[in-house]
């Protein structure tokens, strides 16, 4: 039997070996799971391991988190994102080890993918589970939501604590018949609506027992307040709640007495941080101290950035190809500044990580918004800029707005030389670099150029 | 002209009623008056007789059979229009709607429509998802979609597509899809006929014969969707030479 010390030595020396020749971080986990495929239930973990998953927002909230802890003193172990799978946090758990096998960290924060972890639970089970969200994300390689809520319950412990969203009702199921679930929600604000104006609607039946679901409120698409009348799943009572909050302004109060104020708005920021909120608080943080760390935090990871077109100052909001509610999210910023904008919409690779052509994704966004007046041009670019251009043909904008471009160099100098007003660039990380590669960035804290 | 959407709100998890927005638009081009019905599973008034044109889209697994089970009491109404001629369009999982019954990935069985004597099986864990491209036949292009299903078919004896790229209606099979007179099922998920103009204007002039057996199709151009459609085509066939140099 090989000794825990030895492969945490491995681990170690590869890791080091990696970041002197740029490898990545997997790679070292990978090969001390070879050596020891119960190397996770060996060593000794700290008494709180904080996981969070959902489709969107977990980067920035465990970012959030991680910030949050770090403020209060604690000592924390978390994976940076794209390391999220079983072998990257192999790696990072063990480089964090002594060599008699303790984790040095008192907390352990995780980013998990949705699809793997139930492989990376079935090593050690989280003590806090944070379920933010379950959007259409991915579905080429997801299926759906349903899909996969099975898969995320298979790493669902009766012994983890859950902390959900509870205006979700596809987060809620994880929750039914529970008793250690924290519940965090959004109350009824001004910005709350009495439809569904999305494009699709993932709340309109029940996911448990598949009945109409009976909605209070939307916030936006599925997320709101809603009850079944035939099987009884509802939104359940919040321990932490927005009960106040401002778009224009950008702040949220929390429990009707902490205020923190958003250097992001958009309702979906709000829950991430709300998320963030409801797990440090679990954990014992004083509300004073994570309204501290969290107030005007800027996300440091590179999802909005500034930068300056020709003439023209724009801001990129990084969206994900494949779910539209990030995309609908990233449109109604726009649609909110009233001044006159461009928005340039690139579709070209499609993902980042493996080849599809699938763009049925384009009919479920509500790209219907940018028909407001103030957004003056339309630009549509990329290989898959046809696609864009036939499901606007689908909407009642006119075409006399929108140019629609294939090449990048083209899009680019399209944008340059005839954008009107402020420019919104809208894509996804895969094509981000298209983008920004052709013009000139600017770092969103000083106003000033980056390096 | 009747055209009767099902499960709009249900079976609805790609985009599928970007079919309905496309068919609607071009045969208003055509010059046909086009009604669109809605119903869902909520609606107990479901009335096959005068429809032109009958739609289903893909849904999850247990959205496809709670509308399944819904459709079940209108057996006979359905097998009848399908006699009739009516044109039917069973897309992504709506295809095995069309077999005599899906077990699903527990292992209970669904009685299913029975217009066609295959039978279909689901997994639980399994999910087979890709691009896909078909032959040229039975519309006179290689059609471009993609496959996302869980489920394999047994006893289609006359696919209504071979496949070059993708999974078919069982492994080791490249026959995807079924046809039973007008009624066509496929897996191919989203919106197909958006997707695939050499699809669209088949089902187009079907339904435009049944109307009226003289009436003329005018060609329109339709440049995006001519584009989009020949822009996917040649990502995949690249891909298909690609991964076949490979092996």
């Amino acid at each position: 039997m090989i000794k825990t010390a030895f492969v945490i030595f491995v681990c170690k020396a590869l890791s080091l070996v990696g970041r002197l020749v740029g490898k990545g971080s997997s790679l070292p986990g990978k090969i001390c799971l070879k050596l020891d495929p119960n190397i996770l239930k060996k060593i000794q973990l700290p008494s709180s391991i904080i996981a969070v998953t959902g489709s969107n927002g977990k980067t920035s909230t465990v970012e959030m988190i991680a910030q949050v802890l770090k403020n209060s003193g604690k000592r924390i172990a978390y994976n940076k994102e794209g390391s999220n799978q079983i072998e990257g946090v192999t790696t990072f758990l063990l480089n964090d080890c002594t060599l008699s096998g303790r984790v040095k960290s008192e907390i352990v924060l995780l980013e998990s993918d949705e699809r793997f972890a139930r492989h990376t639970f079935r090593h050690f089970h989280p003590t806090h589970y944070v379920i933010n969200n379950l959007y259409r994300d991915q579905m080429t390689r997801n299926g759906h939501t349903e899909w996969m809520y099975d898969i995320v319950k298979q790493s669902v412990y009766e012994d983890t604590h859950l902390i959900l969203n509870a205006d979700d009702p596809m987060v809620a199921r994880f929750g039914m018949g529970r008793r250690n679930v924290t519940w965090f929600g959004v109350d009824r604000l001004p910005l709350s609506q009495e439809h569904n104006d999305s494009v699709y609607n993932d709340g309109a039946y029940c996911p448990e027992c598949k009945h109409p679901l009976i909605y209070d409120y939307y916030h936006y698409n599925h997320i709101g307040s809603y009850h079944c009348p035939h099987c009884g799943l509802h939104r359940e009572p919040t321990s932490y709640t927005v009960t106040q909050a401002s778009q224009d302004e950008g702040y949220i109060v929390i429990n009707g007495q902490y205020r923190i104020d958003l250097s992001f708005t958009g309702i979906y920021h709000f829950y991430n941080t709300l998320a963030a909120f409801s797990a440090c608080s679990e954990l014992g943080i004083p509300a004073e101290t994570i309204v501290s760390s969290l107030q005007n935090y800027t996300m440091k990871n590179g999802r909005i950035m500034a930068f300056r077109a020709g003439e023209h100052e724009g801001t990129l909001l990084t969206s994900k190809h494949e779910n539209s509610v990030s995309y609908d999210q990233s449109i109604r910023v726009a649609v909110r500044d009233p001044r006159d904008c461009t928005v340039m919409i690139i579709v070209d690779a499609i993902s980042r990580k493996y080849f599809t052509s699938e763009t049925s994704w384009l009919w479920d966004i509500d790209f219907e918004l940018l028909g407001a007046e103030h957004i003056r041009k339309i630009i549509l670019a990329g290989t898959y800029a046809n696609d864009l251009a036939v499901r606007f043909s689908y909407t009642t904008i006119p075409f006399d707005k929108i140019e629609v471009i294939e090449d990048m160099d083209q899009a680019v100098e399209a944008l340059k030389e005839r954008s009107i007003g402020y420019v919104y660039g809208i894509t996804c990380f895969s094509d981000k670099e298209k983008l920004l590669s052709r013009v000139e960035t600017v770092s969103l804290e000083k106003g000033g150029k980056e390096e | 002209m009747k055209l009767l959407h099902l499960y709009h709100d249900f079976m609805n998890l790609y985009g599928e009623y970007g079919n309905m927005r496309v068919l609607e638009k071009h045969l208003r081009d055509q010059g046909m008056n086009v009604t669109v019905i809605h119903k869902t599973v909520t609606d107990t008034d479901l009335d096959f007789s005068d429809v032109d044109l009958i739609y289903i889209g893909c849904g999850t697994e247990r959205s496809q059979k709670a509308a399944l089970m819904h459709l079940m009491p209108y057996q006979e109404e359905i097998k009848d229009a399908c006699r009739r001629g009516v044109v039917g369009l069973f897309t992504g999982n709506a295809c095995d709607m069309l077999g005599t019954s899906i077990t699903d990935g527990n292992g209970e069985l669904h009685p299913a429509l029975g217009l066609l004597p295959f039978t279909t099986n689901e997994s639980a864990d399994i999910r087979y998802t890709g691009d896909a491209v078909t032959t040229a036949e039975p519309f006179g292009k290689e059609l471009v979609g993609f496959v996302n299903k869980c489920s394999q078919n047994t006893g289609i004896a006359a696919p209504l597509f071979t496949l070059k790229m993708g999974m078919g209606n069982q492994k080791g099979d490249p026959g995807e899809g079924c046809r039973v007179e007008n009624f066509f099922g496929t897996h191919l998920i989203g919106p197909v006929l958006v997707k695939n103009p050499a699809m669209l204007h088949a089902v187009i002039r079907l339904l435009m014969k049944r109307e009226n057996p003289d009436a003329s199709y005018q060609a329109i151009a339709y440049p995006y969707e001519e584009k989009a459609y020949e822009v996917t085509h040649r990502a995949l066939i690249n891909r298909l030479e690609e991964t076949g140099n490979r092996k």
